[in-house]
């Protein structure tokens, strides 16, 4: 889905968070999101279920990875390119929307 | 004198080991359970009972999802999410319906899954269940006023075919748009008046959050009670986990439950057959705490769920889909489908002794015949039971 947020580059200062076009749901430690736009829903499983949960607040890209890396014991390199292409997903599908400012 | 119990399917006792809350469980012994499992079937059963997103929360939450054979997990968790994303349509309408409530000032309770739905804190899984439409209740007086002025704010009236408000307890329908079906509520049942009914909950309800502003939901005793009330009793249909479910969850979260309320009205004429509801009651407690001593209800015997699922199952594989990754049609109008419906139902009934009921409002040729298919699924039903050397008292 075309966005006017995709033409926006992400990168590790962005701030994000997730739109009000959207309701979501814990289901047994995953996340499943409606998009109230288009009516598809999206399911997460449990790491993108945790991303998903900073971002009901306006976060950092660079806050996301840390919170994986220090979750997962994982390289941050690898994680950072990792939550980069998932939060672009996230924002090509309306989901969430990148914020100028910084995070609250 | 207890005689030797039935074999209850292994797949049968998989899922109710799994969904059965309030009790130690053996996650490891169950995934050696699941991984042994038959699927041919599962997912329709399933289906049936209504039981998808509890189970799955179950499997994942005892880490044991993996170990259910791979085409079930699969089927299931596609299910599970698709359902979920359908609670969050009802959750949607539900926070705009607030909104609008709380415009007009009408104060109002919300019922069933649209207030079970915000009760996730307080009763584990009694969210984890399908919710269709947007269940309120609001004063007598206030119900026609509100209907015509959710009708000036975009809904409108879509009263399924033959829905009359003569006897009923709520308006008509009205939707808006968004497929969810939103029903004002002036009682719980028929068989309770309109003040008693918003006394009741209004009284004992606590306040909750949406996102569309403050609201109400009812106590632990109403939900449990408007439980019981729910289920379609006396029809066999009532005695699924779907139902089951609505009283499980409040017992396992030992919630504050009134039993003296509770023995009172099951005393009452308030339900057409309160002997048959203690019976109810009775099976739900079977999916908190096995342990008999502790039933709250005291002398209510229950249906044997292990069995009556078994049979259950018996009847999806026999008359199952033709291909196996066929999605299970539990509820259409084919024939395949009402025929595993009666054999079911009959089922139920026959274990519960109740009559055959011919379908209501039909002509005397029709109601005969159904009549008779009705005999021979109970035949049917006996027959495997005999051929199973099921000994097994009828109740447990």
């Amino acid at each position: 889905m075309a966005s006017s947020e995709a033409s926006r580059a992400l990168s590790t200062t962005s701030v994000v968070a997730a739109t009000k076009d959207q309701v979501s749901s814990d289901l047994a430690g995953e996340a499943v999101i409606l998009s109230l736009q288009t009516g598809m829903y999206y399911g997460l499983d449990q790491v993108g279920a945790l991303i998903w949960e900073r971002l009901r607040t306006p976060t950092s890209v660079a806050d996301i990875r840390d919170a994986i890396v220090q979750q997962y014991d994982i390289d941050s390199e690898g994680c950072e390119r990792d939550v980069l292409t998932f939060l672009q997903q996230l924002v090509d599908q309306g989901l969430i929307e990148i914020r100028d400012g910084t995070p609250s | 004198m207890r005689r030797q119990a039935s074999p209850i399917d292994p797949a049968v006792e998989a899922v109710l080991q799994t969904l059965r809350l309030g009790a130690e469980v053996d996650a490891a012994g169950l995934a050696r359970r699941w991984a042994a499992v038959d699927p041919a079937g599962l997912a329709a059963l399933v289906e049936y009972e209504g039981c998808v997103l509890w189970l799955y929360q179950r499997l994942q939450e005892l880490h044991i999802l993996g170990a259910a054979p791979t085409e079930f997990v699969e089927w299931l968790s596609a299910r599970a999410h698709r359902l979920m994303a359908y609670n969050l349509v009802v959750d949607a309408q539900r926070d705009q319906l607030v909104r609008l409530l709380n415009e007009f000032r009408v104060p109002h309770v919300l019922l069933k899954g649209a207030a079970r739905r915000l009760m996730a804190d307080v009763h584990a899984y009694g969210s984890a269940r399908t919710t269709t439409d947007v269940d309120v209740l609001v004063p007598h007086e206030f119900a026609g006023p509100t209907w015509a002025r959710l009708q000036s704010a975009g809904f409108v009236s879509t009263p399924g075919p033959g829905f009359t408000c003569e006897g009923h307890f709520h308006l008509p329908p009205l939707r808006n748009g968004g497929g969810v079906a939103v029903e004002l509520h002036t009682s719980t049942s028929t068989f309770v008046p309109a003040p008693v009914a918003w006394e009741r909950m209004r009284g004992s309800a606590r306040v909750a959050q949406c996102q569309g502003g403050p609201t109400q939901v009812p106590s632990a005793t109403e939900l449990l009670w408007h439980g019981i009330t729910h289920a379609p009793l006396p029809h066999a249909g009532a005695f699924r986990i779907r139902y089951f479910q609505d009283a499980a969850v409040n017992w396992a979260a030992r919630a504050e439950i009134d039993w003296d309320q509770i023995s009172t009205r099951l005393a009452s004429l308030e339900l057409p057959d309160p002997i048959l509801a203690r019976r109810w009651l009775g099976t739900a407690w079977n999916l908190v705490q096995p342990d008999r001593s502790t039933r709250p209800i005291g002398t209510a015997s229950a249906l044997h769920l292990g069995r009556a699922l078994t049979w259950r199952l018996t009847v999806f594989r026999r008359f199952g889909e033709a291909r196996s990754d066929a999605a299970p049609q539990v509820w259409g109008p084919r024939l395949v489908s009402r025929g595993r419906r009666l054999l079911i139902d009959e089922a139920t009934r026959a274990e519960l002794g109740l009559p055959l009921i011919p379908q209501p409002r039909t002509a005397f040729a029709p109601r005969a015949g159904r009549r008779l298919a009705a005999a021979a699924a109970g035949v049917c039903y006996r027959g495997w039971c005999t051929l199973r050397r099921a000994q097994t008292p009828m109740e447990e």
